[in-house]
């Protein structure tokens, strides 16, 4: 276990909102519950019981419209929760992913999707013409790459995707980094490596050259050295001597499953790996890492919540959906 | 020693050790009930109809500055200075001030601490309200060494400016 940053004071309010928050969060159990209901109208009555209520409109019918709803859930909770904390750095990180959607979105030059966060609507429409330099140091000189419209590159889709994808991972990175949690720390790099480790074997497996990866995912400390030996290595199955501590172990037996389980199983134990890490923050009064775990419970809560809700509707069995759900924060 | 400075430094003494109580208790109570305050505006935020509840645990770390205050006065009234006469002695003031000292840190330090433990309790009410009964226990356990620091406070006060010597002492013998 690692040990919990302390003395902590100025984080008392937020944790406080958190406390009560955290009341609100679906458990395990309910979603199991959730999932053992076999029509769909009964799992959309049932779900009016939770604090998604709140954000449920009528004539909601399709996946779009829930995908929508939750997101919209989890978002406005978590912009609350920064307007409350001392260093917005942790829940920055959680709405990060709607940001890359923006940026992605900008510069194939079409409006941004979800609403803006780190990247301020100026920053988006100048990365739009082509200028990257409003954007933070640690990612510009790889966005620079891909924001000119014109140029050769940007017109490669894969490309554009892989410079994003290390972008956001190396932001990730530098804005935990900033906060002085050991906790969040390891927790960040567990997430980061097992977010590259599924954007390899997603490449590998749809036969993408990797060099490619080489070339426009790195730098990424302190994963640059297992980067480069995944690469080099396209046997997959060494790719299990390649993988460190208890992600290389998750791997080593998900790799075992059948080929269509493989990538889904492994994110799914790994992110169980990672709600057990966080749930010992729960024993802090206050602290970051109090809002960083609830912000990673709160998205566990909306993927299983998409999990079941587009599994309801596209009517597949109650088994094979109770067996994705993922661990919750409750 | 002249009688008259040997006086003046006992009561220096003294008033710095009740100074010493009444400062670190407040200072203790403020800290701790900022502490939990932090805690109870995030918690209102979400629930205000839990302010009844929460109010009790907020103001469970005040309890400290109103055991310095009655130290400090207490040294007041057993010296003599709210009644006008000074009797106490260099070693009774050195005692006082000592004492004063060591009761105004056994009050800032627990003040502080229970205001990190209402904090944790105010978490708990927040997340169970039926809890509340049992949240107040964890708070007032820290309570209770603010509790012996101030009877200890009263009773040494009580030895000390009771003793025949100082009597002696002021009628010059």
């Amino acid at each position: 276990m690692k040990a919990l940053s302390k003395g902590q004071h100025r984080w008392g309010f937020v944790c406080g909102q958190i406390s009560v928050l955290e009341g609100r969060l679906m458990s395990y159990d309910f979603f199991m519950n959730l999932g053992s209901i076999e029509k769909s109208e009964d799992v959309l009555h049932r779900l009016q019981e939770t604090a998604l209520r709140e954000f449920m409109v009528p004539g909601a019918e399709t996946w779009e419209d829930w995908s929508t709803i939750i997101d919209s859930y989890v978002h406005s909770q978590i912009n609350e929760l920064k307007k409350a904390c001392p260093s917005p750095e942790i829940t920055d990180v959680f709405l990060l992913s709607e940001d890359y959607i923006n940026l992605k979105r900008a510069i194939n030059g079409r409006n941004p999707l979800f609403p803006k966060n780190v990247f301020s609507e100026l920053r988006l429409t100048e990365i739009a013409s082509g200028n990257p330099s409003l954007f933070p140091e640690v990612i510009r000189p790889a966005i620079s790459t891909v924001a000119n419209p014109a140029g050769a590159q940007s017109e490669n889709p894969i490309i554009t995707d892989i410079v994003l994808d290390g972008c956001y991972l190396r932001q990730y990175l530098w804005l935990l980094s900033n906060l002085d949690c050991p906790l969040l720390k390891d927790w960040s790099e567990f997430r980061v490596l097992t977010k590259l480790i599924v954007v390899l074997w997603r490449a590998l497996k749809s036969g993408h050259n990797l060099k490619l990866f080489l070339q426009y995912l790195l730098p990424l400390e302190p994963f640059n050295h297992l980067i480069n030996e995944l690469c080099a290595t396209t046997e997959l199955r060494s790719w299990g001597n390649i993988i460190p501590g208890v992600i290389g172990d998750i791997w080593r037996e998900c790799f075992e499953l059948s080929e269509d389980e493989q990538i889904p199983k492994f994110e799914q134990k790994v992110s169980d790996f990672m709600t057990q890490q966080v749930k010992q923050a729960k024993l802090q009064t206050m602290g970051p890492e109090r809002v960083g775990a609830f912000c990673w419970g709160l998205n566990m809560e909306a993927f299983n919540l998409k999990l079941i809700i587009s599994g309801k509707l596209n009517g597949l069995p109650s088994n094979m959906l109770k067996d994705r759900i993922r661990q919750t924060y409750v | 020693m002249e009688h008259a400075l040997a006086i003046e430094i006992g009561r220096g003494l003294a008033i710095a050790g009740a100074g010493l109580a009444v400062g670190l208790g407040c200072s203790g109570s403020g800290k701790g009930i900022g502490i939990a305050s932090q805690a109870v505006g995030g918690v209102l935020s979400e629930k205000p109809d839990l302010f009844g509840r929460l109010l009790v645990l907020l103001a469970l770390p005040g309890t400290q500055g109103f055991y310095g205050f009655i130290t400090a006065i207490l040294i007041f009234v057993r010296s003599g200075l709210i009644t006008g006469q000074m009797i106490i002695t260099p070693g009774t003031g050195l005692a006082l001030f000592v004492l004063g000292f060591g009761v105004g840190l056994a009050l800032y330090f627990s003040a502080q601490w229970q205001g990190e433990a209402s904090a944790a309790s105010i978490s708990l009410v927040a997340r169970r309200p039926e809890a509340f009964g049992r949240s107040v226990i964890l708070p007032a356990m820290v309570e209770t060494y603010a509790v012996v620091a101030l009877l200890v406070a009263i009773l040494a006060i009580n030895w000390l400016t009771a003793s025949n010597d100082v009597t002696a002492f002021v009628r010059g013998q």
